[in-house]
């Protein structure tokens, strides 16, 4: 412990020097935006070009302007644009409201609401968030599986406030935000053996990226065991004696979710290993309920080393 | 820990204050928690599995931010501070600039806290008995032993079986101008504790042991981005060490305290050995016409592991010259290869496409190693050559999908996928699997308040030649058949590789009626058939249903319900075989039909009693599983021993049941514009009935005869009730 303390003090120090210059840095006070080398792909539209200007969206919504102004996204289009789109602010987004604004809210021609009433096509809707957005986490968006169901990014965030955690997320927790849709998943997580999801040490983004991976299921990493290695790297091996099905898929003997039987296997030993193995003696007997092939750990008794041994004698997973 | 994010998050950014008009917000929660009924501290082990809930004073949370007109932002977020499960968050930024996040956070995992063993760790993973049971169970008969051996472990010394994972994350990400974005990400995790492990001296007689956990995992991973409205490049490597302090684990075999072939008094397993991972990725995408894009990337990563050997045995009365190592590590080397492109586009207004492309080559390069002979379990020679296996593979998935927009609220996607798997043909029965998967979706919103998405999938699963012999052929380099002991049985069919036919749909609705309501049923279902499996797995089906259901009547009002029932059932053939007269009796099939049945559900409601002042909170979860694991002969067993008929013959197990209800009651009260407490009730029920683990002891003779010389953990998980009230106060800064 007294280790883990000495090096966790190492990791606070190495923290604030990381952290000082950026704090230092803010005794300048209000520097100008950033210069940026693109030009946001709106034009840089004077009021008068069917833009309203901010405030006048303010005059109107000043509560919802109010709760946006506290968001990060808030915070750099009101007060700290930097680019020419940024510089629009509410109509950043939303397009040019002048019309809207004369009309005194009748018409919302040539604006997109975001509401769950707008009928902008979802991608259309999406193409103003990917703007700004298209990068690291999100580049695989375009043709991800939840791109091409038509899922909008408000579906799972919420823009303008009031949302929760870093993300913004429309639920407290992305357990619940996924789980509107997934509600089996949300459901499995709540069976007894699962990982520690509930109790906030996990998260759904652990394993996936919503916002599309090049990999199966979403996954963050190329393979699923690529996923598991991130956390289980002693199972990574290479290994002497390998078990193939171990080796190509963790989710054949697993299931990630959660699941009613020890170790959030998809079936208790003895019956699970008995899929495969149909050797001879003990492994194909059927066992009765009080025998050490089947009570305590059952298989993994005796084959204590079933993900991979490294012992030169650990063909048989014994050692 | 917890002065040591205080002190500095509260110098630093008040020293600038005074230049800018900033300030620190926040909110602080604190209290007690008073257990009306607390489990029984050997009754803990699910109570406590992933988290800590200590009695007494509590700091629940503690979060505060500095701000400023400026764009560059502090944030420190404590959570349980000093508990086994705390966790810290510091978080810096420049606004759209930098953000630089350390990340404190532990985890306990608890295995069971009912366990006892008779073993004295006298060194990390070193298990030593007294040595007088040793030489007394020696020198006694054999008849004699089960009787000394269950004195001695009456009473066991008691132990829990827990570990912790402690991880520290540092993460920066740096966007010097709108097209560039560096990353960089270090991740540390040390693992420490203990964890049952089970080990064996032959059949006759198992040792469950503590297995010492002191690990170690490195991770830094690096990317740099840039990316126009044109397309994006980006780079990233990643490496990852393993670091196990421990390479072994030795223990004392009760029976024996002297060395003999056939009688070990020690035995020996080797603990995860040390790895490291290396992967590089490189990707790229480009917009192009037709409102597509295309992009592609290309990963290569190589794994190493090259521990040091350990002998065959600890048994010092074992000596061959059969056990002589071939080397001294395994000099293991995995390459792998990973390739994927992708076009997306948009050829008419209406018509979506996407088609893509992936491989991944798994590659073991590693030296083709032999041992000559081997020791099992550290009790016998055995004179065979073995050689390592080399499980290579290639997976390779292709994907054509059509998006049509049909009318103003009807979207429809069909699509096709390809998947083909190559396996190393020495050492997988088969070689090439091919699936076939064509797929379609309906999505339908014809109002704002109802929409209904809904999808379809079969997939034809169809593998090359099955050849049972392929992996032990090839392990022991003899040509081997059916007569064979060791060999899989012709007739089965892993279901990994075997033929299947595959049904998987799944319909949802999500309905919002009106701003108050919202109501989401939604059902699945999966059918397999493994269509040529006379033996193994053979067919599984499993589905859910449920819904969610919102009901906001008033701004005063809120309540929220969900509920799932899954299922899942599946049959199993297997054949019990006898060398090597009774090898294909196929009067002793039997099948085993599997279900699991779990129902989940919860609630939560809130009423503002009070506008501003005073909030009631109710919720609860609750979890009913089963899992029944029947069983039967197609036939009356016939034809062998009587002693091997009993041994073909089947009976069902017990079920396996799992209850939880998780109820909790609390009151807000705000006392003053900053000042809140909230007085909350917790109820807790967990009752599981296991017969795998609920009769489990440290001696298990009185279980099964043929486990009287075995120590077990007796690691149970048990039932426990808890009551407790918690009383906490927040205060919110500015």
């Amino acid at each position: 412990m007294r280790t883990v303390i000495g090096k966790s003090f190492v990791l606070l120090l190495l923290s604030l020097a990381f952290a000082l210059p950026l704090t230092v840095g803010a005794k300048k006070k209000n520097p100008p935006p950033v210069e940026v080398e693109k030009e946001a792909s709106a034009p840089i539209a004077p009021v008068e070009n069917g833009y309203a200007g901010s405030e006048m969206c303010q005059a109107c919504h000043g509560d919802v302007a109010d709760l946006f102004a506290k968001t990060t996204m808030g915070k750099i289009l009101m007060q700290h644009p930097r680019n020419s789109q940024e510089k629009l602010g509410c109509e950043g987004c939303h397009g040019p409201a002048k019309a809207h604004a004369d009309s005194g809210g009748g018409t919302f021609e040539g604006m997109i609401t975001f509401s769950k009433k707008d009928t902008t096509p979802v991608e259309k809707r999406n193409a103003v968030c990917l703007d700004c957005h298209e990068q690291t986490a999100r580049t695989h968006w375009k043709g991800s599986p939840h791109a091409s169901r038509n899922i909008a990014c408000t579906d799972c965030h919420r823009v303008m406030g009031g949302g929760f955690g870093k993300g913004q997320l429309q639920k407290p927790t992305e357990i619940e935000t996924c789980g509107q849709c997934h509600l089996e998943r949300k459901a499995q997580l709540k069976l007894s053996t699962h990982m520690p999801l509930l109790e906030g040490k996990m998260t759904c983004t652990s394993c996936h990226n919503p916002h599309g991976s090049v990999a199966d299921k979403l996954l963050k990493k190329n393979t699923t065991n690529e996923v598991c290695y991130s956390c289980h790297a002693e199972k990574r091996g290479p290994f002497v004696w390998e078990h193939p099905p171990v080796l190509e898929n963790c989710v054949n003997c697993h299931d990630p979710h959660g699941s009613v039987h020890q170790k959030m296997l998809k079936l208790a030993p003895p019956r699970l290993c008995q899929q495969c193995h149909i050797e001879t003696r003990h492994p194909t007997r059927p066992q009765t309920s009080t025998t050490r092939f089947t009570f305590n750990r059952s298989c993994m008794n005796c084959h204590n080393t079933i993900h991979g041994s490294n012992h030169p004698s650990g063909r048989s997973f014994h050692r | 820990m917890t002065l040591l994010f205080l002190v500095p998050f509260f110098s630093l950014p008040w020293t600038l204050q005074a230049e800018s008009s900033g300030g620190v917000s926040g909110h602080i929660e604190g209290g007690g928690r008073i257990f009306v009924v607390r489990p029984h501290r050997t009754d803990r082990g699910k109570f406590e599995e992933y988290r800590d809930y200590p009695k007494g004073g509590v700091l629940n949370k503690l979060f505060l931010q500095y701000e400023s007109e400026t764009p560059y932002r502090m944030e420190l977020e404590v959570r349980e501070p000093g508990e086994e499960d705390q966790s810290f968050l510091l978080r810096a930024s420049k606004l759209g600039t930098v953000t630089f996040e350390f990340e404190w956070d532990q985890t306990p995992h608890v295995f069971s806290k009912a366990s006892g063993s008779p073993y004295i760790e006298t060194n990390r993973g070193v298990f030593d008995l007294n040595g007088e049971i040793q030489n007394r169970l020696q020198g006694a008969a054999a008849a004699d032993r089960p009787s000394l051996l269950s004195d001695f472990l009456t009473p066991t010394p008691g132990i829990d079986l827990k570990n912790r994972w402690d991880g520290a994350r540092f993460g920066m990400t740096w966007t010097p101008s709108s097209t560039w974005t560096l990353q960089s990400k270090y991740n540390f995790t040390q693992k420490d504790g203990s964890r049952p492990v089970g080990t064996t001296f032959y059949f006759t007689n198992q040792v469950e042991l503590p297995e010492a956990i002191d690990q170690i995992i490195h991770d830094v991973d690096l990317s740099a981005e840039w990316n126009n409205r044109k397309g994006y490049v980006s780079m990233g490597y990643g490496f990852s060490a393993f670091v196990n302090n421990l390479d072994v684990l030795t223990w004392d075999n009760p029976l024996r305290a002297t060395d003999a072939a056939g009688n070990p008094s020690r035995g020996r397993f080797v603990l995860p050995p040390d790895n490291i991972a290396h992967l590089a990725t490189l990707s790229a995408g480009i917009h192009l016409p037709w409102k597509s894009f295309l992009r592609g990337t290309f990963s290569y990563g190589l794994r190493f592991q090259n521990d040091d050997f350990y002998p065959h045995t600890i048994n010092t009365g074992i000596n061959s010259a059969l056990l002589a190592l071939p080397r001294t590590g395994l000099q293991g080397a995995i390459h792998t290869r990973f390739g994927n492109i992708q076009w997306t586009g948009r050829p008419y207004q209406n018509l979506g496409v996407n088609f893509y492309y992936r491989i991944y080559n798994q590659n073991d390069d590693t030296p083709n190693v032999t041992f000559n002979g081997q020791v099992a379990t550290d009790v016998n020679l055995v004179s065979e050559a073995v050689t390592r296996a080399r499980f290579d593979y290639i997976k390779q998935t292709a994907g054509l999908d059509f998006s049509w927009h049909l009318a103003k609220m009807l979207d429809f996607k069909t699509g096709y996928e390809w998947e083909h798997w190559n396996r190393n043909r020495f050492h997988r029965e088969v070689s090439t699997t091919t699936e076939h998967i064509p797929s379609m979706a309906l999505d339908y919103k014809p109002y704002s308040w109802l929409w209904l998405r809904s999808s379809y999938s079969y997939a034809m699963h169809l593998i090359g030649t099955y050849n049972t012999f392929a992996h032990l052929s090839h392990t022991i380099g003899d040509e081997v058949d059916a007569s064979n002991s060791d060999a899989q049985d012709v007739n089965l069919r892993k279901f990994d590789e075997a033929n299947r036919r595959r049904h998987k749909g799944d319909i949802s609705v999500f309905l919002t009626p009106n701003d108050q309501w919202s109501f989401t049923p939604v059902f699945s279902l999966i059918r397999n058939s493994y269509t040529d499996s006379t033996l193994g797995l053979q067919k599984e089906l499993g589905w859910s249903a449920g819904g969610d259901v919102t009901w906001t009547p008033n701004d005063r009002v809120s309540f929220y319900a969900n509920y799932m029932r899954e299922e899942y059932d599946a049959r199993q053939r297997s054949r019990y075989r006898e060398p090597a007269a009774q090898m294909s009796n196929t009067t002793y099939d039997w099948v085993a039909n599997n279900a699991d049945i779990a129902d989940t559900g919860s609630f939560s409601t809130e009423v503002v009693l009070k506008p501003k002042i005073l909030k009631l909170h109710l919720g609860g979860d609750v979890m009913h599983a089963i899992s029944r694991m029947r069983a039967v002969n197609p036939t009356t067993p016939a034809g062998g021993t009587a002693a091997q008929n009993t041994s073909a013959t089947v009976e069902n197990f017990p079920d396996i049941r799992d209850f939880i209800y998780h109820l909790e009651a609390s009151l807000l009260y705000n006392i003053k514009e900053r000042w809140s407490t909230k007085l909350a009730y917790v109820f807790e029920d967990y009752n599981t009935s296991n017969f795998q683990q609920e009769k489990i002891g440290v001696y298990n003779g009185g279980l099964d005869a043929n486990s009287n010389t075995s120590i077990y953990l007796g690691a149970q998980i048990r039932d426990y009730v808890t009551h407790w009230i918690g009383i906490t106060a927040s205060y919110q800064f500015n």
